[in-house]
């Protein structure tokens, strides 16, 4: 079965790191609250796959995303917000910080994840004043020039990778390259 | 048969869809066509516009070609079967996208030998019957920047515990 197979690959990063022979019980209770935010289409589908990778550490966790997203999300158990796609409109870009604002006041996430595109300023200035973790990694489609959403985020982010070594030197000493997440 | 699939983005991609009609009766196989916010519609073939992940995947894994958009997502998942792989990127002068990204990701999997990028639409028909000879093993998904992520997050609560 092709569906079957689809899944099984999901689900083989599913073992980390073996260095949290350290874990206290309090690490078991207390979880990161994630959000992920990026836009539809392959964005999306990126950090679904990274969502299913993280398992159990990504289990509190909900998706920002545009109105369009659903056909990858419904019928899922992932959480999710829909808001207006920005596109290039810097005046959208305004509206929609006010929806994020009431977004993150109501969940309180403590991470902030994204693979872009533009959603990811409103959400990272906003994660940034609110004091969460953000992290940024550059579109797998991003091969040989930075984006900019990339050139503007990797000011807001506490962790920044491409998934291109060609992207590396493109950015600041910040970046850095692991390989893809797909 | 022989796959066409242009995703979710919310615009069209006539050159695609009204070339691969044209085509249909010429290639003598069913094709059938994801044709998403594309506002030509298809006389020759079977088409729908969107459909649920699963839905496509099927498609994928009984497809003999795939002609595919330049986005990430639809890119990935043909990978995963090792199928034959046209890519034709959405370009911006057509309106068929914001910027022209799309170039290159469909580049770099030509160069790994996993696709055939089509940039002229009227060379297609050759590409396609090119694609048929190519020999691909399917590629997982299982990239090494997950753990990386994760191991960032575990050293992030415990920071937020401190």
């Amino acid at each position: 079965m092709p569906d079957k197979c689809y899944y099984e690959h999901v689900n083989r990063n599913l073992s980390f790191d073996k260095d949290t022979k350290s874990t206290k019980e309090s690490d078991i209770d207390w979880k990161l609250k994630l959000c992920f935010v990026c836009s539809h289409g392959g964005h999306l589908f990126q950090l679904i796959k990274l969502k299913e990778a993280l398992g159990s550490i990504a289990s509190e966790s909900f998706f920002l995303t545009y109105i369009g997203g659903e056909y990858l999300l419904k019928n899922t158990e992932h959480r999710r917000y829909e808001i207006k796609n920005i596109g290039n409109n810097p005046l959208k870009l305004i509206a929609n910080l006010l929806h994020v604002a009431r977004i993150f006041t109501a969940e309180k996430p403590d991470v902030a994840i994204s693979t872009g595109a533009e959603i990811a300023i409103p959400a990272f200035i906003l994660a940034k004043l609110m004091r969460m973790t953000t992290i940024y990694i550059e579109s797998i489609s991003s091969r040989e020039k930075p984006r900019r959403t990339g050139r503007v985020v990797y000011h807001l982010s506490d962790h920044f990778f491409v998934q291109s070594r060609a992207l590396l030197r493109k950015y600041g000493s910040k970046a850095r390259y692991e390989g893809t997440l797909l | 048969m022989i796959l066409v699939t242009v995703g979710l983005h919310s615009q069209g991609f006539t050159r695609l869809i009204r070339k691969m009609d044209q085509l249909a009766p010429i290639l003598g196989e069913l094709v059938i066509m994801q044709i998403g916010s594309t506002e030509y519609v298809p006389k020759n073939t079977e088409y729908f516009r969107f459909t649920s992940s699963w839905r496509i995947l099927d498609l994928m894994s009984k497809a003999d070609v795939i002609v595919s958009h330049g986005g990430a997502s639809s890119i990935f998942l043909v990978l995963q079967y090792g199928k034959p792989l046209v890519i034709v990127p959405r370009l911006r002068r057509y309106g068929e996208h914001i910027d022209d990204h799309q170039i290159e990701l469909a580049r770099y999997t030509e160069s790994l030998g996993r696709a055939i990028v089509v940039y002229d639409i009227d060379t297609i028909l050759a590409a396609i019957q090119r694609s048929r000879k190519m020999h691909t093993t399917p590629r997982p998904i299982e990239g090494t920047l997950p753990r990386v992520i994760g191991n960032i997050l575990k050293s992030t609560k415990r920071a937020h515990q401190r």
